[in-house]
């Protein structure tokens, strides 16, 4: 460890922080792309709805056919609905840890100035 | 053997220099205030809008306290992660490894630095000719909280402790002036501080490894054996605490992908379906095991192991677990929960859930057998169809091999059995030695869609481990602080007293018992060997402990 506690402070706040803080980040999105399983919500998309599905009946009874067809049609379209609500409030949620991320980032970064400023304005010279 | 520990011109003493200077030193508790006065600025910015105060100075105010809770933050943060751990230029194993000639304080912690700190000035007080060993316990006990706590818990009285070994150092040699010499009880003990270190995966010394290097000393040893304790012990003390640290360290670390997977997925949950029926009957151990703290599944380790293959097979899926009640059969359904939930499990049981249908509750809501069938087709069905979930049924003898119907027991091989063979129905059924004669095997055919795994023994030093991390969850309960020596005694005296029960399960049992007996009859706070005796003794009408050894003397 150099001698000089300054150069190592910055060291530490320029480089090493922001390395744990990208590392940091990348865990909360790896947890929203989770939380949200938005690729899983796409390929199961027109899956039934919590895997409720009919069976076809035997033989040619037409209207049973159709009523079976239009209940797994329902059960596929209210899934659908349900995983786009999932998938907006997902997408909104990922660009919130995007942005959020971004800005504890810079926030950190930045944070020497905010609190060289903070101190002026408190000062009276701002 | 030639002294070369020199604590004079390493980096890790300037470091304790630098946490110890005031910036450094109070920069955790200004932060805490400034946060407070921060948020109490806030407060009078809100009267300023009703003209109490000037609005611009509020804000000027509001700002000095935000600045400065930034300030003091950045430093108590410097210092946790960078100023108090140094750069190393090479590995503690190494070091180790080149035995006397290398210079072991470089590894050492700020807490461990402190501790020789706190002995040399001990020795120079007294003028000492050298820093002997025996210091170092004294220096660990007068200043490191880690010493202090695993003393507490071998129920050793740390003044007194102190004033014993302040009289032995009263009695070495002394000069007109102090010479900082090590001698070689200092360097052996420092030596094997750094291999406990090395074994225990760290890369500096803690105070704890220090006093694991000091523990196989003479005079350390007399005073383990004075208070009925052995090495061993005291290592698996200092072992728990590693556990514990890096248990509070988990949890802390709230950023940590382990930490937030115990969130789980709402997204995952969708593509799979609802088990209304099974959710009425059932327990959901994800539910219980995602909170877990301190606990933690100890022994049955290859058992889950066998589980997870058993029920990742592309054929049939179903799992018999058999043995004896109170053998920890539970902790093998929790260890699965637990590696499941956090994905930790196969590929195949990742986040599935193991739910455990509760017969007796279903049995005795519903009298006509029946529906009773019907209900379970319905519950099965949904096990199958859900697609993410382990069905355990306890007891599983019960329900199964019966000859005629009794009250609470019902015949399900029928119904079960259609799904045992379809290969995505995962199932777990838990029985004991006499159900698996006596009913199951009864009937071969079903038998066969089962994978036998049998649950071995958990040993004494497993049960003890049990016992330390059930402990940590009963004490702010109950308000009593469990000593070491006396769980140590609840497993000599269960495996010595209690046959008719297997471990862990008579441990468990006897520890909660002597718990509630300690908090709510006796006005102590602390569980003593003495207070395990006398439940045994109330238990079993057996005289054990000081009673015993006093018959035995007047015999």
């Amino acid at each position: 460890m150099t001698n000089n506690i300054i150069i190592t402070w910055f060291f530490w706040h320029f480089y090493e922080a922001p390395i744990f803080l990208l590392g940091v980040w990348k865990n909360f999105i790896g947890f929203s792309v989770e939380l949200f399983s938005t690729p899983l919500l796409l390929k199961t998309f027109f899956s039934p709805w919590r895997k409720y599905n009919w069976s076809y009946p035997r033989g040619l009874d037409v209207g049973k056919i159709l009523e079976t067809f239009t209940s797994n049609l329902f059960s596929r379209l209210l899934g659908a609905l349900v995983r786009t609500g999932l998938i907006i409030g997902g997408v909104l949620f990922q660009v919130f840890i995007l942005v959020a991320g971004l800005a504890v980032l810079v926030g950190w970064i930045c944070l020497p100035a905010i609190c060289l400023a903070g101190l002026l304005f408190f000062l009276r010279i701002i | 053997m030639a002294s070369s520990f020199n604590l004079g011109d390493t980096d890790i003493l300037q470091a304790q220099r630098r946490a110890d200077s005031l910036i450094f030193k109070f920069s955790g508790v200004l932060k805490n205030i400034c946060l407070a006065l921060f948020v109490l600025s806030l407060f009078f910015t809100g009267l300023s809008f009703l003209g109490v105060f000037s609005f611009v100075a509020s804000i000027r105010i509001l700002t000095f306290f935000i600045v400065f809770f930034f300030i003091f933050s950045e430093l108590n943060l410097f210092l946790k992660t960078k100023v108090s751990n140094p750069a190393l230029e090479k590995g503690l194993a190494e070091a180790v490894q080149q035995g006397s000639n290398q210079n072991l304080a470089e590894f050492l912690t700020i807490e461990s630095v402190e501790i020789v700190l706190s002995a040399i000035k001990f020795c120079r007080k007294r003028k000492l000719t050298e820093v002997p060993a025996s210091a170092l316990l004294y220096g660990a006990l007068d200043v490191s909280k880690q010493a202090r706590y695993i003393f507490s818990r071998l129920g050793i009285d740390i003044v007194s402790l102190q004033g014993n070994i302040k009289n032995s150092l009263e009695k070495y040699k002394k000069d007109k002036r102090f010479v900082e010499f090590f001698p070689e009880d200092f360097n052996l003990a420092m030596l094997e501080a750094g291999k406990v270190a090395v074994d225990r995966n760290r890369q500096r010394i803690e105070a704890r490894d220090i006093l694991v290097g000091i523990s196989s000393l003479e005079f350390f040893e007399e005073i383990l054996i004075e208070n009925d304790l052995k090495i061993e012990d005291f290592r698996n003390l200092t072992l728990w605490f590693d556990y514990l640290e890096k248990k509070l360290k988990e949890r802390k670390s709230f950023w940590s992908k382990e930490s937030l997977s115990i969130y789980g997925s709402m997204g995952r949950d969708f593509a799979t379906g609802y088990t209304i029926t099974l959710d009425q009957y059932s327990i959901d151990w994800r539910r219980i095991v995602k909170n877990w703290v301190f606990k933690a599944v100890i022994g049955h380790g290859q058992e889950i192991e066998q589980v997870q293959m058993a029920l990742a097979k592309p054929q049939a899926n179903n799992v018999l677990i058999i043995g004896e009640a109170g053998t920890g059969r539970d902790s093998i359904i929790e260890g699965l929960a637990r590696r499941a939930y956090l994905g930790k499990s196969l590929p195949e049981l990742n986040h599935f859930r193991v739910v455990e249908l509760d017969m007796v509750s279903l049995l005795s809501q519903i009298n006509d057998i029946e529906k009773v069938e019907s209900i379970l087709d319905q519950i099965f069905q949904e096990a199958f169809t859900a697609g993410n979930v382990i069905l355990v049924i306890k007891e599983f003898h019960n329900y199964v091999g019966l000859d005629e119907s009794q009250p609470g027991m019902v015949d399900i091989s029928g119904v079960l059995g259609k799904y045992l063979k379809i290969p995505e129905f995962k199932f777990i059924g838990i029985t004991n030695y006499n159900g698996l004669h006596t009913r199951i095997e009864k009937n071969p055919s079903l038998l066969n869609l089962f994978e036998k795994i049998e649950v071995g023994d958990v040993t004494e030093e497993e049960t003890m481990r049990i016992l330390q991390n059930l402990s940590l969850e009963l004490e702010p309960r109950y308000k009593v602080f469990v000593t070491y020596p006396a769980i140590r005694e609840i497993v000599k005296l269960a495996g010595r007293y209690i046959p008719s029960k297997p471990f862990p399960q008579k441990g468990i049992d006897l520890l909660q018992d002597v718990i509630v007996y300690v908090s709510r009859s006796t006005k102590d706070k602390v569980v003593l060997p003495e207070h395990v005796s006398k439940i045994i003794s109330v238990k079993t009408e057996i005289p054990v402990g000081k009673v015993e050894s006093e018959e035995k003397e007047t015999c």
